[in-house]
Parts: C-alpha cells; structure tokens; sequence
C-alpha cells in the first residue's frame, strides 16, 4: 500500500535529510519508525501525506507511491482522505475556538455532506470519548485532551492510514498511557495502517507490529519485529543514541550478564514477565537500573529554605503549608499531576510569583527583600523553551554574556567559555546562531549559560522535553557534575523513570500541598498512594514486581 | 468573558454579522456631513442604548470601555480653544488671559462626539458578534477567500498565547541579564524569540490545516448556513429609519 524506493529528500540550500529510504509497509500494519534526532523521520512522515513537496518546499526523488499513486500529485482533500496526520505539538494543530467548529471544519474541508457532518462528528468523539467537551474552547483543555481532539479529527475523517509524528511526547505520564490507549485501538483495526514516531516507547509497545530503524541520513538500517530488531542491532540503535522501551534495556542487560542467548528482547511488560522467568530473582534484579541512593544528610546550611509558603491565584489556592530546604548537592525532583502547581513553586522560589504567606529564604535571606539581580545571582532558571534565553547571535557570546555582566577578567572568561564549550559539547557550533541549533543542542546551550554564573541553586522545567537518548543522557552528565560542584538541582517532571534513575530526593505536590519530601526509593517502594499524587511507578519497579523465576 | 458577551441570547447577537458591518459604515459615512453637536449625541445615546437593550450589554461595563474615548473626545475640545483656527466672536470666559469662545467649543464638541458615535459603533459590532459567524458570514456571503477567512481564525487563536508567551520571554530575560537593562531594549529584544515562535507555530498550524484537508477553495460544504433571517429584517427596518429620522429628515 505504500511503497517507497530510494527516496532522497532535500530541503533547498541543504544536505538531503533523507538520502535512499526504501520500505513496503501493507495495509493494516503498525510500524514504528525509529532514529536519533534529524535522521529525517517528520520530513518523512510529511512526504508520506503529500504535503511535502506540495507546500513545503523540497525536492523528493526517487520512487514513492500511496494506494499506488505519487501522494505528492494528489490533491489536499483527496491525500487527507487517505492519510491523516497527528502532530506532536496540541497547542498548533487546530485553527478554530471550539471542539465542534474544528470538527466542523475538517469535515467541510473534505466535502462531507452537511446533513451527515453531525453524525461523523457525535460518533467521533464518542469513539475518543471527548463528547462530554464538544462545546468546549479547545484553549480550556489539558494538553491530553487536546490532542484527543486531534485524534478525534481523525477518527470523523477515518482515512486508512494514520502517521503520528511524536503524538505522545509532549504529554504527561497520565496522557500519555489515555492517548497510546486510544491509538491502540485504532492499530487492532484490520484496516488501519498506523505509521508512528515516537521517543518514548514503553506506552506504544502493546500494538506496535514492526519497527524500522533508520540511520543519521534517513537509511533503513533495520526492519522487522521490534523485539529481534532492539536484539540484534543493540549496538546501533545505543549508538544512535535511541531510547528502548525498559523491558527491551532491562533485557539486554540481563543477557549481557548471564551471558546467555534469546532470540529476541521483551518490548513489552508481559514479554518481560515471561523472559525473566527463566532467570534467577537475584540476577533479574541486578540488571534494573537502580534508583540514585541518598547521600548523607548535608553539614552545610540549606541554600533554600521554604517556611509554610502558600500561593493563590486571585481566590484560589495553588498550594498553602508547603515547607522544605535545598542543601548544596543535592538532585531532586519535583513531581505531581497537570496543575498540581509544579510551575507555579518555582515561580514562587525564584520570586517571580509573589508569596501569598510564608516565607522563602535563599541563602538565609528572605528572597522579599532581594533585588532582581540578586535573586539572578543565586538561582540559575532553564525555561522549557531554550530559545526565550538566547540574547546574542553566537553560541559563544552566549556563553560569555553572563560572565561580561558580572564583570570578570578576559583571561578567566576565555578559559571559562573553552571549558564549558568542551564540557557541553558545543565546541564544534560556537559560531553558530543559538537559534538554529538542534533541540537537544539548544537545551545544553540553556543549561550551559546558565552555568556560568556560579548560581548555587539551578531549576529546570522538564529538561528532558524532547530529546533523544543520547541528549538526555549528556544533559543529565552535565547537571550531575553541577550537582558534584555543590550545586543543589532541582527539576520538575512528569517522567518516573527519569525521577527513579536520576533524583535522590523527591517533592511531590498534590492537594495543594506538599505531601511528599523524601528519598526516590521510599517514594516508589509501594508505601506511598501514586495513584492520589497523579503519578505512576516507573516501569522499572513494574519490572521488580513481575519479573524474575520465584523457584 | 468577551464571547459570552457576543453569543448572548440577544437581538443584536443574532443580527447577521454583514448587516451590523453594512450599518457601521454607513453610520461612519452619514457622520461626515455632520458638523453640530445636536445630531452625533443623539446617535451616541440611541447608540449606547440599543448595545445596552438590544445587545444585553452592562452599562457599566460600555461606559468603562467608552471612557478612553471620552478622554480623547475632550482632546478636540482642547485643541479647538488652544489653537483655533479661527477665534469665535462669542467669548465666554477667560483662562489664563486665553479667550474661550463658544463657537469654538461647539466645534470642540462636535469633533469629539463624532470620535464618540465611531467608538460606540464600533463596540455595538464588536460586543455582539463572534469572530467565527463574522468569519464565515463573510466567507458565505461577501465571497471572502476562506483561505483568507479560516487564516484569520488561526491568527485570532494565537493572540492570548502570544501574550503569554511575552511575558515568559520577559521573565526569561531578565533572568539572563541578571535583572538590569534599560526597558526599551529589553521589550525589542524580546521580539525576536516571540517572532521566531509565532513564525514556527503558524508554520505547524497551517500543515495541520493542510493535513485535514483544506485547501483553500471554496469548494466545500456548509455545516452552518449564514443566511438572512426575520431578525435581520428587523433590524434593517429599525436602522432605515434610524437613518432616516436622524440624517435624512433634517437635510429636506
């Protein structure tokens, strides 16, 4: 159904970003297309629906053909009858106020009879189960139900394929598992071909059919079943810096110790289950990754210290009685459902909210009473769009831009760029204009300017939104360091399995206010109720209780 | 706040959004012949009163977003007794050994109750229509473009998040700039992130839209029909002789 020979794709002025991708994908397949950053999936996913070259402008060669005809010779209403698009971001895929006005316009868009337009749309959203905001103003919605929406869109359409560019990454544990749920339902359609990129894997696992792998030219690298796949090319796809789902690192791992052989990895929890029961318990256990232990407790006085603060929004509480103190080395977490007031704590930690009771004493001092530039020289704050900091055209300049204000000597700012170039691995793009690097580039050059100021506490709003594996990872280097330098770090998240490998200690807000301030592994230990916080186990204590041979 | 206001269960919400715009303009036009005072404070009560009965609108809430107007209506006043072009024969008092003539004021008056009848106008349209039924009013009825129309409906999506967006960006700055530089600045600089993310976004939004199916032409079905209704017919009747009685009679 489709099928694609040597497809090279280019933007104009640029290297192809695809260069000879060829696959047949057939009807009623789920497929995943997998690769590191700029291995050219979207442009792919663009090109499968025709949009690419039709409006975007590049220059497609090679043999690609939909329902056996080029989808780029298609016209817009009959390409987006066959094949649907879902994109990552929920905030841009919409171009009306309300539910019913975008269902409306996409159904008008195709042609769709007005007196049969009230029908498709009620049996959509009831499919989604999003008719109870059919008035809704889609700017109200969660992201999650946002992109229900999108889906929804779809669904009123019911093209045979659907292509899904990252739909769940920009989602929260909670969204995530409701939207891959939703789409899961669609993959067991005999006649739906899902097509889908994603990073994270371990929600889409249960119906994905065949993953391809693709290298950092847009080559197929790798076809087939997604277990033999994550088993055979182990080393490539590590290499390539692409996430696995746990099952499938958790697998490896185990092989790599027994020194034993399968034929394929688990991809999914029950494949897990059924792998590690021809293990022992002890050796099962050791090839999970484990939770980062606590150090001892911190002699030095807090950098923060939080007394009973409150937050409102005009008469309505955020959070109230929330008391707590950072220490200098410390990584920690800051956890809770959409809307439990994350953001809203570390606006009100940085000043930028003021306090609605209590107090926040950065250093000792209460942060009231601070001026701008001296709260600015205690915390450093990574927004979660890197590009609202970048204030100069080169990345060095960024880099040295805070070391100018606050007035140091040539030599030391020459010697201190060089180092956090290297230690950030911007060396090679410090030329270059922070805005056109790569994600995973921007988010290192955020941390990276960030540091040089010798701020004792650094916040972070989702720092890993988005990246790869190989980014996150360098990242996470990076603030380990900081964090060994006497920094204390503090991240908010929705992501356990990031909180349970990368954070000692744990906030977690719920009810409006901090019910959690302890050790990561307390807090997953099954003692504490997720479920009323908003959050899930990582997968990997999943794994702990279901895997292993109890004989 | 602004929407419940313009999808009220109210007359003037259910007039078509062409008629109401027809109507303002020829408000606009008529008020270019006028030059007393008598004539615009009519228009502006009668005005203010349909927004208010017709139109369901607060009084208070119209006479707040009025005020501004009013300020800058008071501005023609001034200026007519600062610097006339032509100092009236008629003087009233003096400030500051300065003639204010009543000829003068008159003229003040006039201009700026005529600033006043345009704002009022426009606030009658305004307050009572939505963006959408404007929208595909004048896709269905006045042969907009929808290209033009439903990319007139993104932009209108993106307003408040931009706002937001501003002040993120703001904030994100300042912290970068350890807190110290000169406002000016600090506001144009901040352009550029916002452009360069709004840039992006109608990029997304419009291969979103492509994605669904539109294309542009004008070749599709219609869910919602903007056609003329009673009400309609009223108030063309009610404005005609509004017209009439105000502009038409006094002329003969």
């Amino acid at each position: 159904m489709i099928y694609a020979e040597n497809v090279t794709i280019a933007y104009p002025y640029a290297e192809p970003s695809v260069e000879g991708f060829s696959a047949e994908i057939r009807t009623g397949e789920n497929v995943l297309l997998l690769g590191p950053s700029g291995s050219g999936k979207s442009t792919l996913a663009l090109a499968l629906q025709g949009i690419l070259p039709r409006s975007v402008e590049a220059e497609v060669s090679g043999e690609l053909n939909v329902f056996g005809e080029n989808p780029a010779v298609k016209c817009i209403t009959e390409a987006a009858r066959e094949a649907a698009l879902l994109f990552q971001d929920p905030d841009t895929q919409f171009c009306m106020p309300t539910v019913r006005e975008e269902l409306v316009f996409t159904l008008e868009n195709l042609r769709v009879p007005a007196e049969d337009i009230e029908g498709r749309m009620l049996e959509a959203l009831q499919f989604t189960g999003m008719l109870s905001c059919i008035d809704a103003r889609i700017d109200m919605l969660s992201g999650g139900m946002k992109q229900k929406i999108a889906v929804s869109c779809i669904a009123a359409v019911n093209p045979e394929i659907w292509i899904l560019d990252e739909p769940l990454s920009q989602l929260d544990p909670v969204s995530r598992e409701a939207v891959a749920a939703l789409l899961g339902r669609i993959a067991e359609a005999p006649d739906k071909t899902l097509i889908l990129i994603e990073h994270q894997l371990n929600e889409v696992m249960e119906w994905v059919s065949r993953a391809v792998v693709l290298n950092r030219n847009g080559q197929v690298t790798a076809d087939g079943s997604p277990g033999r796949i994550f088993y055979s090319h182990a080393a490539v796809l590590e290499a390539e810096g692409v996430w696995l789902p746990a099952p499938a690192e958790a697998g490896k791992k185990l092989l790599r110790k027994t020194e034993t052989t399968k034929a394929a990895l688990p991809v999914t929890l029950r494949e897990w289950e059924v792998f590690a029961a021809d293990y022992p318990v002890a050796e099962v256990h050791a090839s999970l990754p484990q939770s980062k232990q606590g150090g001892e407790p911190s002699q030095k006085p807090p950098v923060l210290k939080v007394e009973r603060a409150a937050s409102a929004y005009s008469m309505q509480t955020v959070f109230e009685n929330v008391s707590f103190s950072l220490y200098p080395g410390e990584m920690t977490a800051v956890v809770g459902a959409n809307g439990a007031g994350k953001s809203t704590l570390a606006r009100v930690l940085t000043g930028w909210e003021p306090i609605k009771s209590g107090t926040v004493y950065v250093n000792g001092q209460d942060i009231a009473g601070l001026k701008p530039y001296e709260i600015a020289k205690t915390f450093g704050i990574v927004f979660q769009q890197p590009e609202h900091q970048f204030l100069t055209p080169t990345v060095e300049e960024e880099i040295r831009y805070g070391m100018e204000i606050a007035g140091w000597c040539e030599e030391d700012i020459v010697q201190q760029t060089n180092e956090l170039l290297i230690q950030f691995q911007l060396g090679h793009i410090r030329k270059n204009h922070p805005f056109r690097l790569s994600q995973g580039e921007k988010r290192r050059l955020s941390v990276a300017v960030m540091v040089t100021n010798n701020q004792s506490i650094l916040i972070l709003d989702e720092p890993t939104f988005g990246l790869d594996k190989r980014n996150a990872d360098a990242l996470f280097e990076v603030l380990e360091q900081c964090r060994q330098r006497g920094k204390a770090v503090l991240w908010l998240t929705h992501d356990m399995d990031l909180v349970y490998t990368k954070a000692a200690r744990v906030l977690a807000l719920a009810e409006r206010t901090l019910v959690y301030d302890g050790s990561v592994e307390a807090f997953f230990d099954g003692s504490i109720d997720l479920g009323k916080i908003g959050v899930r186990l990582p997968s990997v204590q999943l794994m702990r209780l279901g895997g292993g041979s109890h004989a | 706040m602004l929407e419940e206001l313009q999808t009220r269960d109210a007359f003037l919400q259910r007039v078509h959004p062409t008629l109401k715009l027809l109507s303002l303009f020829t408000v606009f036009f008529f008020m270019i012949f006028i030059y007393d005072i008598w004539h615009p404070l009519a228009v502006l009560v009668l005005t203010i009163a349909a927004i208010f009965f017709l139109g369901k609108v607060p009084l208070k809430l119209l006479l707040i977003l009025l005020l501004p107007f009013a300020l800058f209506g008071f501005s023609f006043v001034w200026l007519q007794v600062v610097f006339p072009e032509e100092r009236g024969a008629t003087v009233l008092f003096y400030v500051f050994h300065m003639p204010v003539a009543l000829e003068n004021i008159q003229t003040g008056v006039s201009l700026g109750l005529r600033a006043m009848v345009f704002a009022s106008w426009s606030l009658l349209f305004v307050l009572t229509t939505s963006p959408v039924s404007l929208v595909m009013s004048l896709i269905q009825k006045w042969h907009m473009p929808p290209s033009i129309g439903y990319g007139m409906m993104a932009a209108y999506r993106f307003l408040p998040q931009l706002r937001k967006e501003l002040v993120i960006i703001r904030r994100a700055r300042q912290i970068r700039g350890m807190g110290s530089k000169p406002r000016m600045r600090e506001w144009k600089e901040a352009g550029v992130p916002l452009m360069a993310g709004a840039v992006r976004k109608a990029e997304r939004t419009a291969l979103a839209m492509e994605s669904k199916g539109f294309d542009g032409s004008r070749k599709r079905t219609r869910y919602v029909q903007m056609n003329y209704k009673k009400t309609d017919v009223w108030f063309t009747a009610g404005f005609i002789l509004f017209i009439t009685v105000v502009f038409l009679l006094p002329l003969s």
